[in-house]
């Protein structure tokens, strides 16, 4: 399970890296909402630690 | 002094310098039409004023406001990419609220190709009837100034002179850049025209003057 869980801290990164860096437009859409890349990454490492940190204590 | 305001862009690729001297002006009520060669750097120029990529050298003002960094939460600028951008698993109602106002909502969702698309997503939308969403959220956009590329490609004809008339009207309350592979389109609707070439913007007054550049034949 602890396993299982710090594989969110790398592949959250690399799914958005894939998704919207490399591969897509879909990154306009958040932009012409306000929000910037630097507060997107953010949000998207946010989630894979405090994942893989819940995950520790399971 | 009022309106958008983009001077002193330079963009460089690999060494080889794509914006050289750029100079543009947008104020609300008019529709600027940006035209260039492939590969001129319209997209290029778009994206930097948007703030979605970064230039060599840039100067972008809103009025009194000088815009330096990336897109903001307050950003009064939106921008349509020349691809779909829109997410595949939200709904057209969603969108159309997360774009406009209610009272621009309203007009969107009376179109008949968006009337009976509603409850549907992106996804389940033909390429035409997606990229007609697309344009129609940004053209009624809760935004000061909207940058629109390649608007009409992809739109049906009898779509397009719509198009045309909402740019007209909707351009009473913001500000437009425009660019199409179809000159035509942007002679159509644009209040001014901006060419394009060598890297610097040139202020065109004429269709003769695109023949002179070597824009058209």
């Amino acid at each position: 399970m602890q396993f299982f869980g710090a594989t969110f801290i790398v592949f959250n990164p690399f799914f958005h890296f894939w998704f919207y860096e490399f591969n897509s437009d879909e990154y306009y859409f958040y932009l012409n909402l306000g929000l910037s890349k630097l507060q997107l990454w953010l949000f998207t490492v946010s989630i894979g630690l405090i994942t893989g940190v819940i995950t520790i204590f399971l | 002094m009022n309106g958008l305001h983009v001077d002193s862009v330079t963009k460089s690729f690999d060494g080889k310098q794509i914006l050289t001297d750029v100079y543009l002006g947008c104020k609300k009520g008019k529709i600027v039409g940006l035209l260039g060669r492939n590969g001129s750097g319209k997209s290029t120029l778009l994206q930097i004023i948007f703030g979605a990529r970064k230039a060599d050298t840039k100067f972008i003002r809103i009025d009194d406001k000088v815009i330096t960094g990336s897109t903001k939460t307050t950003n009064p600028i939106k921008y349509l990419p020349q691809n779909h951008f829109l997410p595949k698993h939200l709904k057209v109602s969603t969108l159309i609220k997360l774009f406009c106002t209610p009272e621009n909502g309203v007009r969107i969702k009376s179109h008949p190709v968006i009337n009976i698309s509603l409850h549907k997503k992106p996804l389940q939308l033909s390429g035409g009837e997606r990229r007609l969403l697309e344009v129609l959220l940004l053209i009624y956009s809760n935004s000061e100034y909207t940058l629109l590329d390649e608007s009409f490609n992809g739109i049906a004809p009898v779509y397009k002179d719509e198009i045309k008339s909402l740019l007209k009207k909707q351009s009473r309350e913001k500000g437009f850049i425009i660019t199409d592979h179809d000159y035509r389109n942007i002679l159509d609707v644009a209040t001014r025209i901006i060419l394009i070439h060598d890297g610097a913007t040139k202020h065109i007054k004429n269709k003769d003057e695109l023949i002179q550049w070597d824009y058209i034949p």
